[in-house]
């Protein structure tokens, strides 16, 4: 049990380390960039209004695709500069039935079907009906803040900005308490990309709204399969040559997040698996600082993390089984009898392991209260937040474990129907 | 592309310092544990000269007088279960775990001879002594000396709380101490573990629930409830600390 216990400190101390290590690094990002941040903010010129076409690619989108639109055109944006190019990607509802009926009452909006093809295949149908300055993809799922474009407009006035990843947040109210747990999920996310931005390293361009100067596709082609996990893909090609990614932190979109277990560990089985396949096949920029903060820092601290989860699972399979082990082996000895519970402040645990858990939840609790400040979320937080810390991490070890295994094992890719959400 | 790594030495510096913060606290919560225990041995210290001096007192009274057949109570077996809990934390050779060990085995052998002598005296039959023996040593190939000492005391344990009046008195067989010489001496014992002294006959090597409670009196009380903290609480703790 003493080798045991040796094997298990010796692998968390260094899980923990790396764990406080990202999380110093990450807030120091995001504080070194506060003001650039302000000034973001400030800057606004309604007047820059580039032309934008939306690409909407959608499957057995029936339900949601109207209110996508309904929030495009709701924008607050020169409406003779919006385009929108509805690509259903040969749904089995009536997805282009309500597409089409968009089409008819409203010039600016196209209607394409085609047989399916997976998202990729959608969005690159989109990108040859393109004639304008910016292309903007939006899940059909998902919805835009009014202001959103206008927002993610500015950040191109730069001309050195190739593409923008939005603040993307999960659409409140919440039906399930999965979402509730997505909502934390997504507040944190919306931290580290901004963080991350900071340091020109975007980690990943959100599915759900992103935008690119037309010119980006015309210099680096269309969307690739890449494992189902074509926003990663793209993200990877754009730090690879060289372009520009900023955050748009006050681009809000909403999105549905899967509202049952099943459908939240497929998904995101899906996002751990494309992100380990397309990180290989880009293995190249990994700790090459030709690739900046991206290839030094970004990509192998994401790798690092999908294994340690790993290994902390394996540390709380062999603690659970450790302890179950001595009560079982006691029984045999002595027989079945209840453990007397004493509060004595003399063996409150005082150990390292404890002040440094304190540590990495002090440093989540700054996290997620800058989180809230650009999000200005405001749902049923500490229901939220408990659900993400107590019961969260019962739900990830299903998806990094099948996603690893897939992944080593090199388990055969599905191409069939595709699964359009991000 | 020119990156600025102040901010990685910049993390690494707060990391490291976080890490030392976490240690340092841990260390001194855990000089703080040592500081109660001495001051509960303090106190014992006074309770012990207060059980002198009845047993003094009971020389000139009778045995109705005498408040309780246990003479250090239940502070002792506190104190045992603490200085395991010490033990366990900082390990079996730290300095002052050693020193708190051997003042808390005299205060045990005191303990001991005072309890006897008080159940000689009052001609009580309720009160029946163990001594145990354990180590936490190695032998000459790096072996454990000792295998199922922590075993022994999950069993002494069990056995205590179905018979509130046993005492029991543990001993680090190689705790560097003439007082546990001396009881090793008198009762001979040898260093085979665990090693047990019940009603003054030695046995060696573990011993099971069954095989001690046969040698119970048969009029030794049972525990109608759930037994409060006991000293030998302390033993299976400490015989798994870190050597």
């Amino acid at each position: 049990m003493q080798v045991l216990d040796t094997i298990l400190h010796a692998i968390m101390y260094p899980f923990i380390f790396i764990s406080i290590y990202f999380q110093v690094f990450m807030l120091l990002n995001f504080m070194g960039g506060r003001d650039k941040m302000k000034k973001e903010e400030e800057e606004m010129d309604e007047n820059f209004e580039p032309s934008v076409t939306f690409l909407v690619p959608c499957w057995n989108e029936e339900k949601t695709l109207g209110p996508t639109i309904e929030s495009i055109l709701g924008l607050n944006y020169d409406k003779s500069k919006l385009k929108i190019i509805i690509i259903d990607d040969g749904s089995k509802d009536n997805t282009y039935t309500i597409a089409k009926g968009f089409a008819e009452v409203n010039s600016n909006i196209i209607a394409i079907t085609k047989a399916n093809g997976g998202k990729h295949t959608a969005l690159n149908e989109g990108l040859r009906h393109v004639n304008t300055d910016l292309v903007a993809c939006l899940d059909a799922d998902s919805f835009l803040h009014p202001n959103a474009m206008i927002v993610a407009a500015q950040y191109f006035k730069d001309t050195n900005i190739k593409a923008l990843a939005s603040c993307m947040q999960i659409k409140l109210p919440v039906g399930s308490w999965i979402q509730r747990i997505q909502q934390i999920e997504y507040m944190i996310s919306v931290f580290w990309r901004k963080s991350y931005s900071n340091i020109d390293a975007v980690q990943v361009m959100p599915g759900p709204f992103s935008v690119f100067r037309k010119s980006v596709f015309d210099e680096l082609g269309d969307y690739k399969p890449a494992h189902n996990a074509e926003d990663f893909e793209m993200t990877l090609r754009l730090h690879y040559n060289g372009y520009k990614i900023a955050n748009a932190h006050k681009a809000y979109v909403y999105t549905v997040g899967p509202d049952t277990v099943k459908g939240l560990v497929k998904q995101r089985i899906r996002w751990v698996r494309g992100f380990l396949e397309n990180a290989w096949d880009y293995r190249e920029m990994f700790f090459n600082s030709k690739y900046g903060h991206f290839g030094i820092f970004t990509l192998p601290i994401g790798i690092v993390f999908v294994f340690y989860i790993l290994i902390a699972i394996a540390y709380a399979v062999l603690s659970f089984i450790k302890v179950n082990y001595m009560r079982i082996y006691d029984y045999t000895l002595v027989g079945w009898h209840w453990p007397r519970f004493q509060f004595e402040p003399f063996y409150v645990n005082t150990d390292t392991f404890l002040f440094l858990s304190i540590f990495v939840f002090t440093l989540l609790g700054c996290v997620l209260y800058a989180a809230r400040n650009i999000t200005e979320s405001r749902d049923e937080f500490v229901l939220n937040l408990a659900l993400y810390i107590f019961v969260y991490p019962f739900i990830v070890p299903f998806f990094i474990f099948t996603a690893v295994f897939k992944f080593l094992t090199n388990a055969k890719n599905v191409w069939a129907l595709q699964d359009n959400k991000a | 592309m020119k990156i600025d790594y102040t901010k990685y030495a910049l993390a690494m510096i707060v990391t490291t310092a976080l890490f030392g913060s976490a240690y340092f606290a841990s260390s001194y919560f855990m000089t703080r544990r040592l500081s109660s225990i001495d001051t509960i041995q303090e106190n014992l210290h006074i309770e012990d000269m207060s059980n002198q001096v009845q047993y003094d007192l009971l020389q000139e009274a009778s045995c109705a007088n005498v408040t309780s057949s246990s003479i250090l109570s239940e502070d002792l077996a506190k104190t045992g279960d603490k200085l395991s809990y010490t033990e366990s934390e900082l390990g079996a050779t730290n300095s002052n775990v050693l020193y708190l060990k051997k003042y808390y085995s005299l205060l045990q052998i005191k303990d001991y001879l005072l309890s006897k002598k008080l159940a000689e005296k009052c001609a009580s039959k309720k009160t029946i002594f163990i001594i145990y023996m354990y180590s936490n040593g190695k032998d000459a190939e790096g072996h454990d000396k000792c295998n199922r000492c922590s075993d022994q005391a999950v069993i002494l344990t069990a056995l205590r709380e179905k018979y509130p009046e046993l005492r029991v008195y543990t001993f680090d067989y190689d705790l560097d101490l003439s007082a546990v010489e001396t009881l090793k001496k008198i009762y001979r014992i040898p260093a085979t573990f665990p090693a047990l002294i019940v009603q003054d006959k030695l046995y060696t090597g573990f011993q099971s629930l069954e095989t001690l409670d046969t040698l119970m009196p048969d009029n030794l009380v049972e525990a109608t409830s759930t037994a409060t903290t006991t000293a030998t609480t302390t033993i299976k703790s400490a015989t798994t600390t870190k050597n």
